[in-house]
């Protein structure tokens, strides 16, 4: 390949690299938070789902029919079920559905949605369901679950900023591949006794080229999960469906309605509940969907997640018989490949395929996309700060490197400061929502961890950083024992085995940095008593 | 008429490719010429090209009815991608603005027919 291209692929990863690395670091570690996000992260901050929740198929069953008789026959042509086992939520949903013909011809969507008590289907809270879909009630879980898609930006802006982050990250690898084309010498080389520049720049193309197949496929399915509903699919539906969005959804969907008979007949739920877990052991529940509901004719779907089928399986059964009629996954009933395909979209993106250690795999993999824009920006910094005709000042390299240190490392002290505000809220705040309060913490500190490199020493104020997140996940563990009386030592008795995991993580993890901390300070000090500062974080010092 | 548009088109691309030499000569090494230019087609153009093109290949691809409207949808990242890179990295930026005027015109054009019920 001619030096003027091999030039001009550098200078575009350079720059793609140097807009979008550090909102790309953000995305990507609360991506690698996120993998645990459902139900992991979930259970852990809510203490009444910590134990295992049994399906109660007889109790939801009367739980509808009480409701169904409640909101009327007009909300019964769809009724959509949140079971509490799979410990996905903190409470069990039920919404119910009706369609309603508007004064321009078209179809309003109305309905009621019911929150119950995951243990003894108690009512929580009612809602219609405008209210309820515009209500932000965030735990730690989903806070930073949503954070991750969407930045709290909203719809359409955050969606089509992390979709645009994904497809600039296609363009980093791409010229990435051609630019270090020494591939299989690269997976190797690691010299991490010898200078700073040469161990970065090796940990860069080490954690590129070594995670460079889920690099690609984080790239392609956020790029696609984030513009889907804000670009793709209006602009699939315009000529396919003449602009009907709805149509073409309704299309693609797996749940289809049923032809209404108008005879009343009861939906024999709690035996296809049963029947279905007696069936499919390998299956996990998580939602039922009834089209029709007391109807002759009602459609019965019941999901659940962890068979081999990527996105997971659809049983459906005829409601008043409760005859099991086929099984479907989510997209790949349809006809072509596109079906295929869009099934496997969540589960790669999200690693929720294979248990948690390829929930493991893909968080570790996950921080490697997120040190791989890092590593990235502290070689530009680098080199500018040593370099003899450096492209920009020095005080310009030095800024970058404060704006990379507070954002970066503020990020993680932020997201592990939840941690600790979440079991601050839920005890002094119990059965409240948290949402502001998480909203205050998460900002205020990574807002804090922003400026602090530019009042102090960034040296030290990335020690800080380090020191006060490793210090906040150590005390996650006794924090949790004392505030909840959830610890190793009553696991058995108390069956919150997520729940102590996650403490055990964060333990583990929580002594790794204040071991990274402590080599930090032993550097720091060797570094000082050499005459001229030459690395990008002590460039500024 | 044919010769007075490849005689206009000659005129116009002469224009374009004396300006970029000239740019390139007045500010030596640079990497890339027309930059500003260049990035407007990797931001603007490419952006409009890979959304049209959506709508537009389902009214082509000899595919099943769920793939001719599903896959564009999922090509669309490379889609984009690609004329990304083909925005900085074609010699040409001429070239570039008529490949992406191109796809434009000829999905916009197919888009029409589509709903209009008309064949070309």
């Amino acid at each position: 390949m001619k030096s003027i291209t091999i030039k001009k692929l550098y200078t575009l990863h350079s720059w793609v690299g140097l807009i979008t690395g550090i909102l790309l670091f953000v995305i990507a570690f609360t991506g690698a938070v996120a993998v645990f996000t459902r139900p992991e992260l979930k259970i852990w901050a809510n203490e009444e789902i910590r134990a295992e929740i049994p399906i109660q198929s007889h109790k939801i069953a009367t739980t509808i029919e009480q409701y169904a008789e409640k909101v009327g026959p007009a909300y019964l042509e769809e009724v959509h079920i949140r079971l509490p086992s799979t410990r996905n939520s903190e409470t069990a949903r039920v919404i119910y559905e009706g369609h309603f013909d508007t004064p321009n011809g078209g179809e309003e969507h109305k309905g009621t949605v019911y929150e119950f008590h995951p243990l003894n289907w108690s009512l929580v809270t009612e809602n219609d369901m405008e209210t309820f879909f515009n209500l932000e009630k965030y735990d730690m879980s989903t806070f930073l679950a949503h954070f991750h898609a969407d930045l709290h930006l909203g719809r359409p802006l955050g969606f089509i900023l992390t979709g645009l982050l994904g497809l600039t990250l296609m363009v980093s690898i791409v010229t990435g591949l051609f630019i270090h084309r020494k591939i299989l010498a690269q997976l190797f080389t690691f010299r991490i006794s010898k200078t700073f520049s040469l161990m970065l720049n090796d940990g860069h193309k080490v954690m590129s080229v070594w995670a460079v197949l889920f690099h690609s496929v984080i790239a392609f399915t956020g790029a696609f999960l984030g513009l889907a509903t804000v670009i793709l699919v209006p602009a699939a539906a315009y000529v396919g469906f003449n602009g009907d969005q709805e149509k073409l959804l309704e299309t693609f969907t797996a749940i289809k309605a049923p032809i209404i008979a108008n005879v009343a007949q009861p939906t024999k739920l709690a035996d296809i509940i049963d029947i279905s877990i007696q069936q499919r052991p390998d299956l996990t529940f998580d939602n039922v969907s009834i089209m029709g509901y007391g109807d002759q004719n009602a459609l019965v779907y019941i999901s659940g997640d962890g068979s081999d089928q990527l996105g997971g399986e659809t049983l459906v059964y005829h409601g008043a018989t409760a005859e099991y009629i086929r099984t479907q996954a989510k997209f790949g009933r349809l006809e072509g490949i596109t079906g295929k395909i869009l099934d496997a979209m969540f589960p790669l993106h999200f690693g929720n395929f294979g248990g948690l250690l390829v929930k493991s795999i893909w968080a570790i993999l996950g921080l490697s996309t997120a040190l791989v824009p890092i590593t990235g920006l502290m070689l530009w910094i680098e080199r500018g700060l040593n370099a003899q005709n450096p492209t920009h000042s020095k005080r310009t390299y030095q800024n970058f490197n404060k704006l990379l240190i507070g954002s970066c490392g503020g990020v993680v002290l932020a997201t592990v400061a939840l941690f600790i505000a979440q079991l601050l809220f839920n005890k002094v705040m119990p059965n409240q929502d948290h949402t502001d309060m998480i909203f205050i913490t998460f900002f205020g500190i990574w807002l804090g961890a922003l400026i602090l490199p530019f009042i102090i020493n960034q040296a030290l104020a990335l020690k800080a950083i380090v020191l006060g997140s490793g210090l906040l996940m150590v005390l996650i563990m006794p924090l949790d024992a004392l505030l909840t009386g959830s610890h190793i030592f009553n696991v058995f008795e108390t069956q919150h085995y997520v729940s102590v995991s996650v403490d055990l993580t964060m333990l583990f993890l929580g002594t790794l940095l204040l071991v990274v901390y402590s080599k930090m300070t032993q550097k720091h000090r060797a570094l000082n008593s050499m005459p001229i500062s030459t690395t990008a974080i002590e460039g500024g010092a | 008429m044919i010769i007075v548009c490849k005689q206009w088109l000659n005129t116009v691309f002469c224009r374009f490719n004396s300006d970029a030499r000239t740019a390139s000569m007045q500010r030596k090494n640079i990497t890339f010429n027309g930059f500003k230019n260049r990035t407007f087609l990797a931001i603007v153009l490419t952006l409009i090209a890979s959304v049209v093109m959506i709508p537009g290949m389902a009214t082509y691809l000899p595919l099943h009815k769920n793939d001719a409207i599903g896959l564009p949808t999922l090509f669309f990242p490379f889609i984009w991608t690609a004329l990304f890179i083909y925005s900085y990295m074609a010699r040409s930026i001429t070239k570039v603005w008529l490949v992406m005027s191109a796809l434009i015109l000829i999905h916009i054009a197919c888009i029409y027919f589509a709903l209009s019920g008309n064949t070309p």
